[in-house]
Order: C-alpha cells, then sequence, then structure tokens
C-alpha cells in the first residue's frame, strides 16, 4: 500500500501546506489514493518533479500531496519502432539516458531534466528550444493513461506512431495541470540522434534589426530544429559570453539557431546561416562548439538556481511575438533586469522578471498582460508574486471557450478534487 | 414530432439558406446517403448554406426541434463519418469554398470548412508555400472533413497529420453559437479544445473557419521506386530503413495483387517478378536528400531489390506517384467493389502481420490487395469483392474484423487515419475498456451537443444500458417521435 506520513515539509505550494502526503508506487496505488480522497471530499495536488509548482492560481483546497515520482521507470521500449512507453513520474533526464544508449532521443529538452518528469511537464506543458520550431511535446505524445478523479484508469490514443481511434484525449489531459486526470504513463514518438548538430549565433542592436533575419530563417525552405530569439539580459549574457565582457550593448539581441541532419546538410546550413547573419549586419557572429552551444541555449531558459519573481508566456503569430517583446522591454524599466526568450516557430515568449517589489511587478504583469491583448492573446503567469496572486486569474481570460472547459471539468470531475481553483477560471 | 412539425423545420431552413438549397425529395436524398465507407443511410433533409453564418442558424434550427445533424464534406470519408443515421439532417458545407486569409510571413491561412484540401495548396505555391497533410483524396476532401477525421495521407510520415498543421478552428454548437477553439497562434491558455475537436468525427461541432499553418515547399524532392520479389524483402527494408534512422516524407507499399491492379491503367511496368513495390520520398535541402536517399537505395540493395530508380524530375516523379494514388480506383480492374481496413502495427511486426493478413484472405478464399502507408505502420488491407453475390458483404466484413483484431494484437490500432464511424464502432472495446469509453463520452456533454451531432456514431450500439456503461449503447434516432 502507498506510504502517507503526516506533516511533511516541502510540498507547499502557493504557501499552502497538504495534511498528509502519499507516495504511490503503481497507477493501481494511485487510483486507490484518488478514489479515496475524492470519496472524502479532499482536494489533491500531484507532485512531479515540483520544477513548476508555481505555475497556476492559489489552490481553493488542498489536503493531500501525491509525490507521483514513485510511479517511475521504461514500461515499454522498441528502439526499431522509434516509439517508447513511459511511467508519467520517470525524470526527463532519466528517459533521454535509456533512448541515448540506442542513439535516440525524445524531442523535448524542457529545463531542469533531473529534477523535471515527463508526467509533471506535460501536465504543465513545459516547453524547450528543440522542435521550437515546428511544434511541442503534444505532437509527440501519441498515447496516455490516467488515474481520474473517481480513481478510474483510463488511456487514450495507442502505441503506434499514428493512431485516430476514439477521441484524442492524449491533448485534452497535456497542458491540462492534472485537473482532469493524473497522467501515469506515456507513450511516445522517438527520433534518432541526428549525426550533427551545430549551433550559429548571431547578435544584433535593436529587437527591429534581429526580426527581420529570424523571420527570414522562419521562412526558410529548411527549418532548423530549434530557433530563439534572446532579448534583454538573457541576449546580453550570451553576447558577453561570446564577444568578452564589456561587450554587447543593453539593446543586444541574439539570434540562436541550431540546425542538425548528415554532416554536408548541416554544412550548409551553417554556411547559409553565417552568410545571413554577415549580409544582415549583425554585430557579429560565431558558430559554437559543444560546451558554448549548451551555455548558449541555457541562457535561453530561466535560471533554475535563482528563480524568477515573475514569468509570462505567451503564444503569438511569429511576427506578433516580436512586437509583443517590444511592448515587454518598454513596460520593464522599473523591474531591473528583464529577459525573455522568443521561440520564433511556435511563436512563444517567455519573458521573466528577476525580483523587486511585489505591488511594482504587479503593475509590470498588468502592462504585459495589456500588450499580449493588443496581439488578441492571453499571457499566462508562470510564476507571480504569492501574496498578490489572489487579486488576478494568473492564466489569463480564455473567452468564451471557458464554458466549456468548465463543463469539462465538471464532467471528469465533478467534486473538484483534482487541484481545485488551481486552473484556467479557477476551474 | 409530427410531420407538421418537420415541414415548419423545412420551411425554416428554407427561410435561412434558399429553396435549393433544402434537399428532401427522396430522389434527390439519394446523393448525400453514402460516403466512401460500406454504410449507407437516407438523411431526412440536407441543407447546403452559403454562409457560416447560415450554418449556425441551421444548426440552432434543427437543435430547437430536437432533430440531430450530421455534418458532411465532400463525402470522401471511410468509415460513415458522414453517413446520415435515422431521421437526421445532414448539413454540407460545400459552398463554403473561401481561403479567407493567407499570411504569408507567419505561414498560417484561415479558410472555410468546404476548402478542397489540394485547392489550398495550389492556391499558396506562388509563395512558396504548401499545406502538408495529403490524402488521397486530396482533390476532392474538404479540410473541414479532414478537421473531423484527423485525415493524414503519405506524407504525414515525416510531418504529421492533421492535428499537426491546424492551429484553431471557429466552431458552430448545438445552440447555434460559434466559438475559437485555438486560433492563429500555436496555443492558447485552458484545455486543448482545438486538441479534442480535431477527430472527433463530426460529433461536437461544425468547423466554419480553420486556421492552418503552411510550411515552405522543399527545394529538392527525390521519388524512389524499389521493386522486390517478395513482400517479405519490401517488409523488411521498411523496417530496416525506419530503424536505420531515417525518416523519409513518404514511405508507402503496394503487394501483388494492387499490382495486378495498377497495371493494366497506369503502365507502370514493373518487372515481371515483382511481388511488392515500394514508393519512397525524400525531400529537404540538397544535401540531405542525397545522404537519405543514398541510405535508402543502400538498405533496399542489402534487401535484394529486383529494380530501382530514382528522379528529382517532377515530371517523372508524378509518373512513378501515379499508380500508387490510382491504386484505390483500379481495384474495379479486378472487382467491382473494394472494402479498405485501415489498422496501423508496430513497424517491426509489419512481416508477421502481412503474412497473416494473407493468410486470413486464404482461408477465406477472400482477394486481398495490400496498398499502404508502410512507413508509419498503417496497413490498409483492401478486401476485393462483388456485393452482388448473396452474403459476400457479411464475409467481406467479417474478414476485416479478424484483420482489425490482428492489427490491436500486435500492439497497434484500430484506425491510423480514417476514423471509428459508423464502420469500426462495434471494434472499439478491442481497444478500449468501458472506462476509457466513458471518458471519451463527456465530450458531448463538455461541448453541450444534447447529441445534436452526428449521434450514434464513434461508441458501439448494442448490448447494455447506459447505467452500466457510462456512455450510450442505443442507436438514437435523430427525433423521438418520427412519423
Amino acid at each position: 500500500m502507498a506510504e502517507a506520513s503526516q506533516s511533511e515539509t516541502g510540498f507547499e505550494v502557493d504557501g499552502l501546506s497538504p495534511s498528509r502526503v502519499e507516495r504511490p508506487a503503481s497507477a493501481d496505488e494511485l487510483s486507490r489514493v484518488i478514489a479515496d480522497a475524492n470519496s472524502a471530499g479532499e482536494a489533491v495536488i500531484p507532485w512531479g518533479g515540483g520544477t513548476r509548482m508555481s505555475l497556476g492560481n492559489t489552490p481553493e483546497r488542498y489536503d493531500v500531496a501525491v509525490d507521483l515520482t514513485g510511479i517511475s521507470g521504461i514500461v515499454e521500449y522498441e528502439p526499431a519502432d522509434l516509439t517508447v512507453v513511459v511511467s508519467g513520474g520517470t525524470r526527463i533526464a532519466e528517459l533521454q539516458a535509456v533512448l541515448g544508449e540506442s542513439g535516440q532521443r525524445l524531442d523535448f529538452d524542457p529545463p531542469e531534466p533531473a529534477a523535471a518528469t515527463i508526467g509533471g511537464s506535460l501536465a504543465s506543458n513545459a516547453v524547450g528550444p528543440v522542435r521550437s520550431n515546428v511544434g511541442g511535446v503534444r505532437d509527440l505524445a501519441i498515447g496516455l493513461e490516467v488515474v481520474e478523479a473517481d480513481g478510474a484508469v483510463t488511456k487514450s490514443g495507442g502505441r503506434v506512431v499514428k493512431n485516430v481511434q476514439g477521441f484524442d484525449l492524449v491533448r485534452l489531459h497535456i497542458g491540462a495541470l492534472g485537473t482532469l486526470g493524473i497522467i501515469t504513463e506515456v507513450a511516445f514518438k522517438v527520433s534518432p540522434i541526428p549525426a550533427d548538430t551545430q549551433t550559429v549565433a548571431g547578435w544584433f542592436d535593436g529587437l527591429d534589426a534581429a526580426r527581420e533575419t529570424a523571420m527570414r530563417i522562419f521562412n526558410w525552405s529548411f527549418q532548423p530544429e530549434a530557433l530563439a530569439v534572446l532579448v534583454g539580459a538573457r541576449a546580453l549574457a550570451v553576447v558577453q559570453t561570446l564577444a568578452g565582457p564589456g561587450d554587447g550593448e543593453s539593446e543586444a539581441v541574439v539570434i540562436l539557431a541550431r540546425v542538425s541532419g548528415g554532416f554536408s546538410a548541416v554544412r550548409r546550413q551553417v554556411d547559409e546561416l553565417t552568410s545571413l547573419f554577415g549580409a544582415d549586419m549583425a554585430d557579429g557572429f560565431d558558430v559554437l562548439g559543444g560546451q558554448d552551444a549548451e551555455a548558449a541555449w541555457a541562457g535561453s531558459l530561466p535560471d533554475a538556481q535563482t528563480p524568477p519573481a515573475l514569468s509570462a508566456r505567451a503564444t503569438l503569430k511569429p511576427t506578433d511575438a516580436f512586437a509583443y517583446a517590444s511592448r515587454l522591454i518598454g513596460a520593464s524599466n522599473a523591474v531591473g533586469a528583464f529577459g525573455a526568450t522568443i521561440h520564433v516557430g511556435t511563436g512563444t515568449v517567455l519573458a521573466d522578471w528577476p525580483g523587486g517589489d511585489p505591488e511594482e511587478l504587479a503593475k509590470t504583469a498588468a502592462a504585459a498582460a495589456m500588450a499580449a491583448r493588443e496581439f488578441r492573446c492571453e499571457a499566462v503567469f508562470e510564476r507571480y508574486p504569492s501574496e498578490l496572486k489572489s487579486e488576478i486569474d494568473v492564466w489569463g481570460n480564455p473567452g468564451p471557450a471557458i464554458d466549456i472547459m468548465r463543463r469539462m471539468k465538471e464532467q471528469f470531475d465533478p467534486k473538484r478534487t483534482l487541484n481545485p481553483g488551481r486552473f484556467v477560471g479557477r476551474i | 414530432m409530427t410531420m407538421n412539425a418537420f415541414e415548419r423545420l423545412l420551411f425554416r431552413l428554407r427561410d435561412v439558406v434558399g429553396e435549393r438549397y433544402v434537399v428532401h425529395r427522396p430522389d434527390a436524398l439519394i446523393v448525400y446517403e453514402y460516403d466512401g465507407s460500406v454504410d449507407k443511410h437516407l438523411p431526412r433533409a440536407v441543407v447546403v448554406p452559403g454562409t457560416t453564418q447560415e450554418l449556425a442558424l441551421c444548426v440552432a434550427l434543427c437543435h430547437e426541434v430536437g432533430i440531430a445533424v450530421v455534418p458532411r464534406g465532400s463525402g470522401t470519408g471511410l468509415s460513415g463519418g458522414a453517413v446520415p443515421t435515422e431521421g437526421t439532417v445532414q448539413i454540407v458545407t460545400s459552398r463554403l469554398r473561401s481561403i479567407i486569409e493567407v499570411d504569408a510571413e507567419n505561414r498560417i491561412a484561415i479558410v472555410e470548412p468546404g476548402v478542397i484540401n489540394a485547392d489550398l495548396s495550389i492556391a499558396v505555391e506562388s509563395l512558396g508555400l504548401y499545406y502538408v497533410p495529403d490524402p488521397s483524396s486530396q482533390r476532392a476532401c474538404s479540410i473541414g472533413g479532414n478537421v473531423a477525421e484527423n485525415a493524414g495521407g503519405p506524407h504525414c510520415l515525416a510531418y504529421g497529420v492533421t492535428t499537426n498543421h491546424v492551429t484553431g478552428m471557429e466552431v458552430a454548437l448545438a445552440d447555434g453559437s460559434m466559438v475559437w477553439l485555438g486560433g492563429e497562434a500555436r496555443e492558447a491558455p485552458g484545455y486543448d479544445l482545438r486538441g479534442v475537436f480535431i477527430g472527433s468525427e463530426g460529433t461536437l461541432g461544425i468547423a466554419t473557419k480553420i486556421a492552418v499553418r503552411l510550411m515552405p515547399l522543399p527545394e529538392m524532392i527525390r521519388t524512389m521506386v524499389a521493386v522486390f520479389g517478395s513482400m517479405d524483402q519490401a517488409s523488411k527494408s521498411v523496417s530496416d530503413i525506419i530503424a536505420g534512422g531515417v525518416v523519409p516524407a513518404a514511405l508507402e507499399m503496394m503487394d501483388r495483387v494492387t499490382i495486378d491492379a495498377v497495371e493494366p491503367t497506369y503502365h507502370p511496368n514493373y518487372p515481371a517478378e515483382a511481388q511488392a513495390v515500394l514508393i519512397i520520398e525524400v525531400d529537404g535541402l540538397r544535401e540531405s536528400v542525397e545522404d537519405q536517399s543514398a541510405a535508402i537505395e543502400q538498405l533496399c540493395r542489402d534487401n535484394g531489390v529486383a529494380s530501382y530508380e530514382s528522379s528529382d524530375d517532377s515530371e517523372r516523379r508524378a509518373e512513378l506517384w501515379a499508380a500508387r494514388k490510382g491504386a484505390i480506383g483500379a481495384f474495379g480492374n479486378l472487382k467491382p467493389n473494394y472494402y479498405l481496413v485501415d489498422g496501423v502495427v508496430p513497424r517491426t511486426k509489419l512481416q508477421e502481420v502481412l503474412a497473416k493478413v494473407a493468410e486470413i484472405g486464404a482461408e477465406m478464399d477472400l482477394m486481398i490487395a495490400n496498398v499502404f502507408h508502410a512507413g508509419d505502420g498503417n496497413l490498409h488491407p483492401c478486401i476485393l469483392f462483388d456485393e452482388r453475390i448473396p452474403g459476400e458483404t457479411e464475409r467481406v466484413l467479417d474478414a476485416g474484423g479478424q484483420i482489425l483484431k490482428l492489427c490491436v494484437d500486435a500492439g497497434g490500432a484500430l484506425s491510423g487515419e480514417h476514423g471509428i464511424g459508423l464502420e469500426k464502432q462495434a471494434y472499439m472495446p478491442l481497444v478500449f475498456t468501458d472506462d476509457d469509453m466513458r471518458s471519451m463520452a463527456r465530450l458531448g456533454p463538455a461541448f453541450a451537443t444534447d447529441d445534436g451531432f452526428n449521434p450514434s456514431k464513434v461508441f458501439p450500439v448494442g448490448e447494455g444500458s447506459e447505467a452500466e456503461t457510462g456512455y450510450s449503447k442505443t442507436r438514437r434516432a435523430g427525433t423521438s417521435d418520427v412519423v
């Protein structure tokens, strides 16, 4: 039976603590835990690696923390099929290590892979640079098993790369923050690790200059496996590493393009990119070797050691993403070192502000939300000062579709057992 | 509902769309009773709205009087998704054919649901763009229908199916209200309602505007045809190519029966010993096309390929594809009818499952042709028959069921791209438990459909009450008191 213990620390969410922590070791154990909590009217908050627990509105209630890292391991892996089935509590790095032994990988690289779990990353719809030019992790999951609020263990999708059998609940649960069910198993399609990978960085004076070049790359007939534009503090850090300290203006903007494939194709793409950076009069550009490339890409993500106080995520049309990022720069003067990454292909802008007075941060957030709305899009605040969370919906306003979402929650979790209040519209 | 009430509904529908766009005379209804599958049923009436507002109004009028609607695009579906069920009114999107907007820089287009799949690619070709999903029926099928069925196609191997290329849609709900699910951007806060709507087989609503992403045309495309003296060699080559880490843009297979069917019409002139043909396409940068095609050729040679041709020339490439693209139609050269079974198996099980499919054909004395998307393990065994022979259709459906069971037992799926519809609803329990299906069936209430769209599809009908199973097993009539 699952271990349950009293008064544990380390499972706080927005300052609230659970009355107990459950650590199920299998989907069946989890099923009993959830069914019991559901009949007792208790509120459950699922935990994966705990790297994204800042996400969401303040919980309405919090009785039971469920630590899912015990439901872990590779369930089925057939390298020749390029598919893998993995338990939800498996750490991303652990999965990648197993795949790597067969020369394969999952094209998904969100921050903190050693801690983040597969299930938690899917539930919270984490993003990383890879595939940022084509699409996110939603496109890689082909099947899902979840434990629902009444304890039922259900599955959808399948284990083959192409399946349209029944409704696509896989996509429903991805990004649902565990409010409709807790992910216990995922089937993915995986890819061969490319023979060669190179990163080309180019830095520019100002966002407008970089925008033209980045959009040209976005519209090329070849697609880099990752294409990111770094703004503010993130850009400055990369420029100073590459061009030397003291270099780089505060207006510096960096384009990072990572190309992969066979050696001759990679060489050609690197040539095209460097010629483009030259022709478009970048302030500088460089082809980055292994460690430098890793450092530059790490610089495109928030620092896990010193997490920002405010983070906003918004997804727009690529050209709008640049215009929105430029509004953010204008709105950020009061709160110090602002940094942002634009994933050009998906149009996702991830912006952070390191710290400062909560009231000032809230004002900045309001400005960011307004800026997003100018482009008919909502900013989601993945981090927000806890003490002020009750004053906003960190997910923004989803528009009229909220009615369908509310009924969805009512259908799947009528007693509001799973993560009550934390998701969009305080579902 | 009394006949008068139905007459009143027709009157109101005519008021919305105009007299000539409401069809209800039985002789005129016959063309709407079927799609590309084997099931048939007459709708009670057919409405062909001319604007999305008209469409939403028609949905609302039907909903108001408790008559369910069946959405229909071009009617090319292969699982009965557009086949009317008892007492339903069919709403056809064929007049909604505008490409509303093309944003070339962001590679996004917004289209109406009746836009023909191939027409979109043709329209954006001069911008250096195309719409990737390419069902074999792409010259006839509509993008709205593609959304309903989450359609695939040969080039989905490398680039994904419809759901990977549609970023959002405006949807008419049962009460006639319209709401955007997703949008032009790649994600929106909240549940991925876009994701669940795609592939919901017309049971949740009707898409009235669809935002799709477009891709840049590749720099180079190379098509290769590899002919083998045995199915085993061809299947092994497919498995080797995938296991070798090469993911071509398309990887298709045809067997001997298919070759016999296509020879008289398309004259591909495959060598006499041909038992299986692979059509393989790679695209992208010149350099990667060269690398990938060299690797593929080597693997085919290692497996004893009998003849091998490759071309970068668009005219020759079209010729190399002609036999594959026309294969289904060419089955008419062998038998008057075919039943296409869409199932998926893990790519490492191709050889094994194809051999068992052949055994089923031999045991039941049925001619089975295989022409399919080998690269993603998506089988399409086509059972060729003559429906005029009494009892033949039943035998064919029985064989189809056995083949699906084979796929599921091998760890595969009931459908790769055609959907469940009427055709496979009885087989859903092979893969899903009552709990799984109950979970899926919650989408209807979440979308407040009131069973008003495409009733009695996807889930099994027959034994068991709703209380027992959590989803309805009764074949619901479109109206409670049909006169």
